[in-house]
């Protein structure tokens, strides 16, 4: 035992001048990284709690407030209606407590709206729009974050509130592009073919992306009342331009052929395989064909 | 002499702040970039791609040799995917057992007079296959003379129709809905920046429940080797490759789940048969042709859990893998070495590959020489043991922390392993990992710098013991647990 303690003494007695100087420097960093770990094991405990917690209070929620929002979605005359939403406004005030919980029976009362039709659909948007479900969301609107607001609108645009057009409109060439996305949509949702016209005022490109989302609110409408989508064939950007193709080629606008042709030698790559592919299909035996890229 | 070893450990102590620093700030980024991901992507409906005519079709090319066992249940697998428009392209790579008899008649396949375009050269193509049963229309089978991996990937690519090719390991369980969350990135551009590459979180099958194909409950492996690989692939995927997107710098697409733009990859080539690593290498040289060729670019990369695989539970395997792994970097470095600190590359040249040689390639070596230099120093009775086993908790503590934050990151985002006593099981392994299992893994990447001086080229046996668990093993698993070994 003594050698042992001499051995170490003896090694101990190397001295390294330049590691003595940091010493100090490495025992507060084991320390920082110490506590850090100690900190982030609890943080981890904590989020589970909080999460389960939040899980279980959504359940709770959810049982509470769906007898009411059924009663709503099913009253069978005005009245009924009326009396439902009254009593609706107390209880919903008092069991949400917070934004989240806001938006938990938001998405709660459109998801309902989403799966029903007709008169029980317009039961859960007036429940909506006279409840404080409709304050969160205005509230959401307000939101200095973008994604916050961005929510907002799809609330607005899913439970069909026409009333906010005006206000939803001036997002839909805003410089956020995500913003912008979700104010597009909401609007081809809630004006139908007329919500296109931003097309005209935007500056910047539609992305696939976007145009799959827009094509997906426009296919639910009627094909007969669609407009002439030729009309963004010669927009300053391509991506509209594009978009105007496959509008025309999804609708079968037949009238719209001669105007693809132009496409056909359009120095546009995307342009000119788009009209290429539409015109195969609009105008069967025609002779255009997508050249090869790989071996050109 | 005491100062010239000084200088030596200053050198040494320098490199390992600047390692634990870098750690530290791709963890930064990462959590900025996860942020904003799930901010951006909280609005994306990724089944409105599922139903739109707009969705471009993709193709999904994956290899197989010898997994006669397992191949008809991946391939039901693959065509149950949620995606509108997709082939399934399966190369069965000169197998020498019953796979390619299995396939045909369980997808009732026959031989068709069907030409592969010769866009990348590869080994005789000795049969392509369809099915008669318009069930299973988006099967191809291909059959091939033995060739490799990589060669079998470029022949899936060869014969694609689509633009987007996915290349897959057969053996890998998919989430359904991974192709539609892989293509978003594709499809989301507004700038003028071609997506080239899309890469997926690869998490780690062991231990979790899965029937008929399909991930049913995720849990954390049981054995301790497993359990380790948990935490190292979360703060691969979730704490290195997010922040390496994030800054435009993605060297790696990991071979078991990837997207790729068909056009670019045909351009620069294909997969190479020159390294073990054909998939970094693959990334590496798409990035090269495009900046080589000033097209702006990009290569994402999706923090989602959407590819499942099984990883090594013996101590053998796993350094037979990570051998490989360091012999196919090291190829990959060698290969590109002309990007090394050229500032032509961007940051690809200036950042990226210089961090994976220092950080990637050196640190082993580093380490090695350390372990060494220490074990001469105690022989020759020149360490300040004090001093010693301080340095040694700075880095023990510093690696609990890093696991920590990697930990903290997947309970914020996926929270995939919801039970605690996971989590506690988790805590365990962090503890543990840096004293077995870092020291193995940087002993095996010195096996693998060995190899490469020897000129070994060989993959080497990778045993997959099946998706087993304890509580319910599936068919997949049973009949994956005898499977034999792969070799290519």
């Amino acid at each position: 035992m003594s050698a042992q303690s001499t051995a170490i003494n003896i090694a101990n007695s190397v001295n390294y001048p330049f590691a003595h100087q940091i010493e100090g420097i490495i025992v507060f960093l084991i320390l920082l990284f110490t506590y850090s770990s100690l900190i982030l094991f609890l943080a981890v405990i904590i989020l589970r709690i909080r999460k389960n917690h939040f899980e279980k209070r959504t359940e709770f929620l959810k049982n509470k407030l769906n007898g009411t929002i059924m009663s709503a979605a099913f009253a069978s005359s005005d009245d009924e209606l009326n009396e439902v939403i009254l009593q609706a406004k107390p209880e919903f005030s008092k069991n949400i407590r917070s934004s989240s919980e806001g938006q938990v029976m938001i998405n709660e009362v459109l998801n309902m709206h989403r799966s029903l039709s007709g008169q029980s659909k317009n039961n859960l948007s007036k429940l909506f729009q006279e409840t404080c479900l409709m304050t969160y969301t205005m509230r959401n609107m307000a939101n200095e974050n973008w994604h916050v607001k961005a929510s907002a609108i799809r609330d607005l645009s899913q439970i069909n509130a026409e009333m906010h057009i005006p206000r939803i409109e001036r997002y839909a060439i805003h410089h956020n592009i995500y913003l912008q996305q979700e104010a597009q949509i909401a609007l081809v949702n809630l004006k139908g073919y007329d919500g296109l016209d931003f097309l005209n005022k935007l500056k910047n490109a539609l992305s696939d992306w976007q145009q799959i989302n827009i094509l997906d609110v426009l296919r639910k409408l009627d094909k007969d009342k669609a407009p002439d989508f030729s009309q963004w064939l010669t927009h300053k950007e391509d991506t509209i331009k594009l978009f105007s193709i496959r509008l025309i080629h999804f609708f079968q606008q037949s009238y719209n052929t001669d105007k693809l042709e132009e496409f056909t030698h359009s120095e546009n790559k995307l342009l000119r395989n788009e009209a290429v592919a539409a015109l195969q299909k609009m105008k069967p035996g025609s002779h255009f064909t997508i050249p090869n890229t790989l071996s050109a | 002499m005491i100062l010239t070893l000084e200088i030596i450990i200053w050198i040494i102590f320098v490199f390992t702040l600047f390692i634990m620093g870098s750690y530290l700030a791709l963890a930064y980024l990462s959590y900025k970039a996860l942020r904003v991901y799930f901010t951006k992507n909280s609005f994306s409906n990724f089944n409105t791609i599922l139903n739109s005519p707009l969705a471009p079709p993709l193709s999904i090319v994956s290899p197989a040799f010898n997994e006669s066992k397992t191949i008809v249940d991946n391939v039901r697998t693959q065509l149950a995917l949620h995606y509108n428009e997709y082939e399934v392209i399966l190369v069965n790579d000169g197998s020498s057992d019953d796979s390619l008899q299995k396939l045909i008649t369980n997808f009732h396949l026959e031989k068709k007079d069907i030409k592969i375009p010769q866009h990348l050269p590869t080994k005789e193509v000795l049969g392509v296959y369809k099915s008669t049963n318009p069930a299973y229309k988006r099967l191809i089978v291909i059959d091939k003379v033995n060739g490799g991996k990589a060669d079998a990937l470029n022949v899936g690519i060869n014969a694609c129709t689509t633009d987007f090719v996915t290349c897959i390991d057969v053996d890998c369980v998919l989430e359904q809905d991974s192709l539609l969350k892989m293509i978003k990135p594709f499809l989301d551009r507004t700038d003028n920046k071609r997506v080239i590459a899309s890469g997926g979180v690869v998490r780690i099958a062991n231990g979790c429940v899965i029937e008929n194909g399909k991930l049913v409950k995720v849990e954390v492996p049981e054995s301790f080797l497993p359990r380790v690989q948990v935490l190292e692939y979360i703060r691969a995927f979730l704490l290195g490759r997010m922040a390496w997107a994030r800054l435009d710098g993605l060297l790696l697409i990991s071979g078991a789940f990837g997207l790729f733009d068909k056009e670019i990859v045909i351009k620069c080539g294909g997969y190479t048969l020159k390294t073990v690593s054909e998939d970094m290498e693959l990334v590496v040289r798409m990035r090269r042709y495009m900046h080589e060729n000033n097209k702006p670019y990009v290569a994402t990369y999706i923090p989602d859990p959407l590819c499942w695989t099984e990883v090594p539970d013996s101590y053998k395997i796993l350094g037979n893998q990570r051998s490989r792994w360091s012999r196919g970097n090291v190829e990959t470095l060698w290969i590109h070495r002309k990007m090394f600190f050229n500032p032509r590359y961007g940051r690809l040249g200036l950042l990226s590959y210089p961090y994976w040689f220092i950080f990637e390639f050196l640190a082993p070596i580093i380490e090695s020489v350390g372990i060494i230099f220490t074990l001469i120093l105690a022989y020759m009775n020149l360490i300040n043991w004090n001093f010693f086993f301080l340095l040694l908790l700075f880095c023990y503590t510093f690696a609990i922390l890093f696991s920590m934050l990697a930990i903290m990151a997947e309970e914020e985002t996926f929270h995939e392993y919801k039970k605690m006593s996971d989590y506690f099981k988790l805590i365990y392994s962090v503890l543990l990992e840096p004293t077995f299992f870092h020291p193995f893994i940087t002993f095996s990447a010195i096996r693998g710098y060995i190899g490469v001086m020897f000129g070994k080229k060989s993959w080497g046996k990778m045993t997959r013991k099946g998706f087993g668990n304890t509580k319910q093993e599936s068919a997949l698993a049973k009949k994956m647990a005898a499977a034999k070994p792969k070799t290519a």
